[in-house]
């Protein structure tokens, strides 16, 4: 059933039960949830991390023609500094404490407009903020009122900040309001082109994935992130979707299935050189163009293997904390260079991701598993006691793991996706490996010796409501 | 009454304490908000030019309130995170920091640090909701907070020490060049004879901020600063020395002297062969760019987006010793009503330019640039699109500069100006590589594909050469790179 019906999208955690706190081993999480539900649990110690405000933000910001309101207190706006280039502009409607007591809506109205004039795009987001929600400022009846005058879509993306633990809920909430406000709802023709959904990914890794397609001759359109507005609104026109991290595009990719019939080539992630393999295969063989897939893929194969040493990792413990639909394809990639996986993190488990954990088959069972948005007290827990060598993280501020005696792989500003992924991901660990010992002094490690030698698990609790 | 904001660059009075406090080190941010709000802060910063510091990001500690924290109150998540807090994360003053959540929701988390404080721990609190004010408010508020209970937790007797002088005023993180300009102060006192205490950076730490009381004098400058030392003026009698802003320039740190010198006894003969040695210092390493000055015209027209302290302090010094003229000020720290201080530098900022606006829109002050007829732009990054439409160059000095790390460079005293006069010749030098290379590419006829026979034909060729600086076309600048 469609999820267009509600009025904003659900929670992950009502609408996929998703946990986003678990501390034990790989047998232990697969067994919490295995059944038709997740229970939740919390964290009695936690530490801040990404909200859905934050995602929503870092997907929209990257849409060419729109504009983006931030309804809040002006702290909410500063949001935009993170995504500062020359010409990208954002509004906040800067609400103080007056408006928190009478409400918001003038400046909102305000800011729509100055936006309107201002930037002519086709398309504004606003953005809500905890002040906003907690207030239930009326914004609908402002958007209404608006839309008329101005002529563009004006979407209200849902987001409060409190409601929900899992951050992606936020690209599920544009996910939504793309879909019920700007997909073409009668597409009259199925074009040439397939969808490539990215939420999460740098614009390193979709040109990746990118240079692929063009290699065997299919035409794609990215999207939401680094798109227009035309081509959200073609997105219904398309001849096929494909996603680069399912855990984020799912959603977006069923619903076009779905309501516009638009076939959803469910893949795994394409990272490793399998992943990307059987990615680019998959795709290719819906699409008729096999021979030229296996063409390119045998061509890049050669070209790989001989810049690589399966012994890279040759009695290294290794951590890999990403998101999990990448952590079988990055754990694989680690135990053919030689290394032992002895403990994974990752932000969520939901009832559709889970199918990842049992492809963690090749790991042993006692393998540490760590649930969460950041709670680097809980990893560096993990990682004194796992004896960890390497850690391996796709989030900000990984360095703390120098502090627990692990050198850092990190996988920012670097293509980790596609075949170009395969060989950076290698130069990597190489580089990580040559930093050993280098930058660790366990002195500045921001946790007490006595909290690491408890067990990782005393912080998260069963919840009771 | 504020409006809305383009691309606002001051973030609410939570980031201003948390950015204060994650720099006291020794000292833990306890977030009591959702879970964002201080990653919003985070993401900002790290952005921007000054590095991580320790309690940083996904490291500090917070309760990502919740729904039901929100309906029916997060005292009681606030305890159990406070309680475990210190039981994790090191640290040796923990400070909580309330958001817009907990003062719409109203959590009573004085009665929560009042009985953790009862059991020996140390922790303080403080309202710092975003909707109250900006970064600066945060800074004010959260030392004053810090200072007001400091003795209630470590309770110590006072020991006067003659030398020691507060430094306050200094935003971490919001002035770019924070860690820099405090070792800068700090080693301008050493030259007087005083010790500085400075709380933040590599020089401070809570020891620092027990040991406020005891200073002989606290000296704030720019206005943020003046209250947390005024509490230290009402609780132990530490006088205060308001100043407009840092020490630009060895006449600077004279004047500073002289300020300082009411209050605190300094030797005088050490103080001026100090400042002897820094005007030579300052004079002989600027004779070294003395071509520069009139080759590259740096008496130019300008206009300056920043803070009001450095618009004072480089703006005065600019205009004294470079002869440039202001045509546009714009304050992006300034209050548009002020009741929360006494300082008011209006006399002193209308002696650098005639036309000074208070704005952090980016609307606003793209429409002052471009009223301006300023030839060059001492701004942020936030200033990079207009300055390349309107073609001038941009020397970064104001929050927020992206793109570069700035770890201990100051922009303030003798050896400020010297990096601000390198920066400033650097961006003339490289603008006039691409005017050259404007130049060169009329010379050659790539522009609209004319030969310059054919356009000399046409019309002048000198007429077209002084039309080089007000080419529009930026799509033919960006060519040319």
């Amino acid at each position: 059933m469609s999820f267009l019906e509600e009025r904003k999208a659900l929670t992950r955690e009502k609408r996929l039960s998703a946990l986003s706190h678990f501390h034990g081993t790989l047998e232990g999480l697969i067994d919490e949830t295995s059944g038709a539900e997740i229970k939740q649990r919390i964290r009695t110690f936690s530490q801040i991390h990404v909200d859905e405000t934050i995602y929503a933000f870092n997907v929209l910001s990257k849409i060419e023609d729109a504009a983006i309101i931030v309804n809040g207190s002006i702290g909410c706006g500063n949001i935009g500094l993170s995504e500062i280039d020359e010409a990208f502009g954002w509004y906040s409607t800067n609400l103080v404490e007056r408006d928190t007591i009478l409400g918001g809506d003038d400046k909102l109205r305000e800011a729509i407009l100055r936006a309107y004039e201002e930037q002519h795009p086709k398309a504004i987001f606003i953005i809500g903020t905890p002040v906003v929600a907690i207030n239930n400022d009326d914004i609908n009846s402002v958007i209404l009122e608006l839309e008329d005058e101005i002529q563009i879509p004006i979407i209200s993306i849902y987001t409060d900040g409190f409601k929900s633990k899992t951050p992606v809920t936020g690209y599920d909430i544009v996910t939504h309001s793309l879909l019920k406000y700007l997909v073409d709802k009668e597409p009259d023709k199925t074009e040439d082109f397939v969808n490539i959904i990215s939420f999460s990914e740098d614009i390193e890794d979709v040109a990746a994935i990118a240079k692929s397609f063009k290699a065997i001759g299919i035409d794609y359109q990215v999207l939401p992130r680094f798109s227009t507005i035309d081509e959200i609104k073609a997105a219904s026109r398309a001849k096929a979707t494909v996603v680069l991290n399912p855990e984020e595009g799912d959603y977006l990719a069923k619903e076009l299935e779905e309501v516009y019939d638009v076939p959803y080539i469910v893949s795994e992630a394409p990272i490793g050189f399998r992943g990307t393999k059987a990615f680019l295969l998959k795709i290719a063989s819906y699409l008729k163009r096999e021979n030229e897939a296996i063409r390119y893929i045998e061509e890049v194969e050669a070209r790989l293997q001989k810049s690589i040493s399966l012994h890279l990792l040759d009695g290294k413990n290794v951590f890999v904390d990403v998101s999990l639909s990448k952590v079988p394809a990055i754990s694989r990639f680690i135990e053919k260079l030689g290394g032992k996986v002895v403990g994974f993190g990752a932000p969520l488990v939901d009832l559709d991701n889970r199918k990842q954990l049992l492809k963690l088959d090749f790991l042993s069972k006692g393998t540490t598993a760590v649930i969460g948005n950041g709670q680097y007290f809980e990893k560096a827990n993990a990682l004194k006691k796992g004896e960890v060598d390497i850690y391996v993280s796709e989030f900000f501020g990984s360095s703390f793991a120098a502090d627990e005696g692990a050198t850092v792989v990190s996988t920012r500003n670097k293509a980790v996706y596609g075949f170009d992924g395969v060989y950076a991901l290698y130069d990597s660990f190489v580089k990580a490996i040559r930093l050993t010992n280098k930058i660790s002094n366990d002195d500045n490690s921001n946790y007490k010796l006595s909290w690491k030698s408890k067990s990782g698990n005393w912080y998260v609790k069963q919840e009771v409501s | 009454m504020s409006n809305v904001i383009k691309n606002p660059r001051n973030g609410c009075a939570l980031h201003g304490a948390l950015q204060t406090v994650q720099e006291i080190r020794g000292a833990v941010p306890v977030v009591h908000a959702n879970a964002g709000c201080g990653v919003v802060n985070y993401l900002a910063q790290r952005n921007g030019s000054g590095g991580g510091a320790r309690y940083s990001g996904f490291s500090i500690p917070g309760t990502a309130a919740q729904e039901r924290h929100v309906i029916f109150g997060g005292a009681s998540r606030l305890r159990e995170q406070i309680k475990n807090t210190i039981k994790v994360q090191k640290g040796d003053l923990y400070v909580i920091l309330n958001s817009c959540e907990s003062a719409m929701v109203g959590d009573d988390v004085d009665a929560m640090t009042r009985e953790i404080v009862e059991q020996g721990e140390p922790v303080v609190d403080t309202l710092v909701a975003g909707f109250n004010g900006g970064i600066h408010y945060g800074y004010e508020h959260v030392l004053a907070d810090i200072l007001k209970s400091l003795d209630g937790i470590f309770k110590s007797d006072i020991e006067k020490d003659e030398r020691l002088v507060n430094v306050f005023g200094i935003v971490p993180d919001k002035d770019p060049y924070w860690q820099g300009n405090l070792i800068e102060i700090k080693r301008i006192l050493n030259g007087f004879g005083l010790k500085a205490n400075v709380f933040f950076g590599a020089t401070g730490s809570v020891h620092q901020l027990k040991n406020a009381k005891n200073a002989a004098v606290s000296i704030v400058f720019t206005k943020w600063g003046e209250l947390p030392a005024k509490v230290l003026k009402e609780k132990y009698d530490v006088p205060v020395i308001i100043r407009p802003s840092l020490p630009a320039d060895a006449n600077g740190v004279q004047e500073l002297a002289t300020a300082l010198a009411e209050i605190v006894e300094l030797d005088a003969s050490k103080v001026d062969e100090f400042i002897a040695d820094e005007e030579d210092f300052e004079n002989s390493i600027l004779y070294r760019v003395r071509d520069e000055i009139f080759e590259y015209g740096l008496s130019k027209t300008a206009a300056f987006i920043g803070e009001e302290e450095q618009a004072i302090r480089i703006g005065g010094f600019l205009k004294n010793r470079f002869g440039v003229e202001f045509s546009a000020i714009v304050l992006t720290d300034a209050l548009k009503k002020d009741e929360e201080h006494e300082t008011d530098n209006g006399a002193l900022l209308a002696a650098i330019s005639e036309n000074v606006y208070i704005a952090n829109d980016q609307k606003e002050i793209n429409d002052i640039l471009r009223g301006s007829g300023a030839e060059v732009i001492f701004g942020s990054s936030l200033e990079k699109d207009i300055a390349g439409r309107l073609n001038v160059p941009l020397v970064e000095v104001s929050y927020p500069i992206v793109d570069r790390v700035i770890l201990n460079k100051t922009s303030v005293g003798t050896n400020g100006v010297i990096s601000l006069i390198e920066e400033y010749v650097t961006v003339v030098k490289e603008y006039d590589v691409r005017k050259k290379e404007i130049a060169s590419s009329i010379v050659r006829g790539v522009q609209g594909g004319e030969s310059w026979q054919e356009r000399l034909q046409k019309k002048s060729y000198s007429n077209k050469l002084s039309s080089i600086t007000e080419l529009q076309t930026r799509e033919y600048i960006s060519a040319q790179r």
